[in-house]
């Protein structure tokens, strides 16, 4: 008995960590090329679902799919409501490994393992390191399939065990339950399909026993939604709640027709399954894809109005609202010299959250701390897309203009989100310091000083005006000197001030030095070449 | 905040007292606006009475200086308490406007 439950074990935990190996790899994929195919494919309803299938037979599950799919929405490449159909027909998707457990891959998997597992050590990079992840997950996956099965097949020749099935044959409600409950522990539908077939297969689980503990899988995610709803929210929890919905409607409405036929004694689900001339297992291999073409149909008739109503019931985050992209989009790649423009637009607009960022610590903002947060976020997420935007755009023929143009893009680029980087980190550390009120009127003028100069920054950029530039250059020449007197000047006047205080001095100060000092980097690579912008400001 | 404004052939004057923040920066703006546009005449701004400036009081200094510049004149700021020079430094402000100590010496300057 110690063996079956060690290689149940066993095998239970080889089939999870396969389907995390795969998840995690497939996650790495969010390159801006994938997700714009993706994107694209979407537009059309059966593309859709062929992706929403493949997506789902090779990840195996829900939470994979829904993060490549949130990455996809917040970039603004595709919407919620082309998302739902990829998330339907996912749940289809993950049937397909059930199917395949059916049939005796036995050999082939051994082979997987090896040539993937082999690929693994002589440590392959980029596409290659992470297809031979996923492929060593994939054969995990199915080596701990077969040592479920495996395990459970001696089972019958126990006299304890023929106690207990007679015991557990009382109650069928109960496997729907179980179904469900296991579905919550475990995460992964397939898998407790897959047990539910062990199960049956041992003997240990009459044929419609294993077959509502399948369906109790689909209210399984429902419940997993309610319990791990409030962790999430916006976008991602709208394509939760869409997924815990179908779910719900496809395993309450086989369980209606369950005991429908039961008790009418009309032909339904069950006698149809019974009617096909399969063995045990295909029969409940088919109920499980049953459950999960009746989550598309649920879908289909759902998502007209869902998006409205998720997005009444989960609207978006200000950070997810933030990180969608304004001017850039995949068609301007096709003319370099307007992408180049737009990404020039969308730079400005992310410089533009920097002082909105500082609204937190000054006395006339408006935003509070998770404004700030929300917009420093939403930074990162816009820089790594105008990244790989540009990145794109280095492939195409481009002329000698448009790669000086490009590259100054990118130095820009850089210079705005250090730029970000050191305006999030003055606030956060003027948030989480308790500072003394001697500091205050030094704190004061130095972020309204900063709100100043990031403001004269934008003008420089945005209007591109010889005068703005030169009138930033010179408000933003080497001020160490200035710092450091008026650094000596508060610790002498102020005696008392505490170590922390004069650490958080020292800290703000040096910050602020180098958010002036990126801001003079941003001002001189605004000029074409030395010389062009004349001061204009002389007295 | 109080904006007290004298205007002469040779030089215009500017007393600025109380809070300059985003409600009362464009009363200065203003203000400054009809002083500049007056004609070639160097401004003066005092800011012996001031207390408080914020971002938005800064920038109405800033785009009173690009205009002083436009229309080739000059512009000098003085009297400024410590507190408030402290903020006018650390924006950068006197390596484009001119700072006095006190209203003669920019006057002076200025004529």
């Amino acid at each position: 008995m110690t063996e079956i439950l060690a290689t149940f074990l066993a095998g239970l935990s080889l089939f999870l960590a396969g389907i995390n190996d795969i998840k995690v790899h497939l996650q790495q994929i969010t390159s801006r090329r994938f997700r714009r195919v993706l994107a694209r494919w979407t537009n059309r309803p059966l593309v859709a679902s062929l992706w929403g299938f493949a997506l789902g037979a090779i990840t195996q599950s829900s939470t994979a799919v829904t993060f490549i799919l949130v990455s996809v929405i917040s970039s603004g490449l595709m919407t919620v409501s082309k998302a739902l159909p990829v998330v339907a027909w996912a749940n289809l998707g993950t049937a397909l490994l059930v199917l395949l457990a059916a049939v005796n891959i036995h050999v082939a998997v051994l082979y997987l393992i090896g040539l993937a597992g082999l690929m693994n050590i002589v440590k392959a990079r980029g596409k290659v390191r992470i297809l031979a992840g996923t492929f060593f997950g994939i054969g995990i996956l199915f080596l701990g399939l077969k040592l479920m099965k495996d395990a459970f097949a001696p089972l019958p020749s126990f006299p304890w065990f023929t106690s207990l099935t007679e015991f557990l044959h009382g109650s069928i409600f109960a496997c729907f339950l179980l179904g469900g409950l296991l579905r919550v522990v475990i995460q992964s539908s397939s898998a407790i399909a897959i047990i539910a077939i062990a199960l049956a297969h041992g003997g240990l689980l009459k044929e419609d026993q294993a077959m509502l503990m399948m369906f109790g899988t689909g209210a399984g995610v429902a419940a997993t939604v309610l319990l791990l709803g409030v962790n999430i929210a916006g976008i991602p929890r709208q394509i939760a709640l869409f997924q815990g919905g179908i779910n719900l409607c496809a395993s309450l409405l086989l369980l209606f027709s369950f005991y429908l036929e039961v008790w009418t004694g009309l032909p339904l689900i069950s006698s149809l399954l019974q009617s096909l001339s399969f063995g045990l297992e295909d029969r409940l291999a088919y109920s499980f894809v049953a459950l999960q073409s009746v989550c598309v149909c649920s879908a289909l008739i759902l998502q007209p109005g869902a998006s409205r109503w998720l997005a009444r019931l989960s609207p978006p985050t200000l950070e997810q609202d933030l990180s969608k992209l304004h001017f850039i989009h995949d068609q301007a790649l096709e003319d370099p010299v307007s992408a180049l423009e737009l990404v020039d637009k969308e730079i400005l607009r992310l410089l533009k959250y920097a002082p909105q960022s500082l609204d937190s610590v000054r006395d006339e903002g408006t935003g509070g701390a998770a404004e700030s947060k929300s917009l420093h976020l939403a930074s990162g997420s816009v820089a790594r897309e105008i990244q790989n935007f540009l990145a794109d755009l280095v492939n195409k023929p481009l002329t000698r203009e448009a790669s000086g143009q490009l590259l100054r893009l990118e130095r820009r680029l850089a210079l705005t989100m250090a730029l970000s980087e050191n305006v999030s980190g003055l606030v956060q550390t003027i948030e989480c310091n308790q500072v003394s009120p001697k500091l205050a009127p030094l704190l004061h003028n130095m972020v309204e000083a900063l709100a100043t100069l990031l403001l004269s920054t934008i003008d420089a950029v945005e209007t591109g005006d010889a005068m703005d530039i030169d009138l930033l250059q010179r408000m933003t020449e080497d001020r160490g000197d200035m710092m450091e007197r008026l650094r000596r000047a508060y610790i002498n006047a102020e005696r008392e001030l505490a170590h922390q205080d004069r650490a958080t001095l020292f800290y703000i100060t040096s910050l602020f030095e180098r958010g002036v000092w990126i801001m003079r980097q941003i001002s001189l690579s605004l000029q074409k070449n030395d010389g062009e912008n004349v001061s204009l400001v002389s007295f | 905040m109080l904006i007290e404004c004298h205007q002469s052939e040779e030089i215009h004057i500017c007393d600025v007292a109380g809070r300059l923040d985003s409600l009362s920066s464009p009363i200065l703006e203003q203000r400054l606006d009809a002083m500049i546009s007056a004609g070639q005449t160097p401004l003066v701004i005092d800011c012996s009475g001031l207390e408080y400036v914020s971002s938005a009081g800064l920038r109405v200094f800033l785009a009173a200086q690009k205009k002083i510049t436009i229309s080739k004149t000059r512009m000098a700021i003085c009297s400024a308490s410590n507190g408030v020079r402290e903020i006018f430094e650390i924006s950068g402000f006197p390596a484009i406007i001119e700072f006095h100590t006190d209203r003669a010496a920019a006057v002076r300057s200025l004529s």
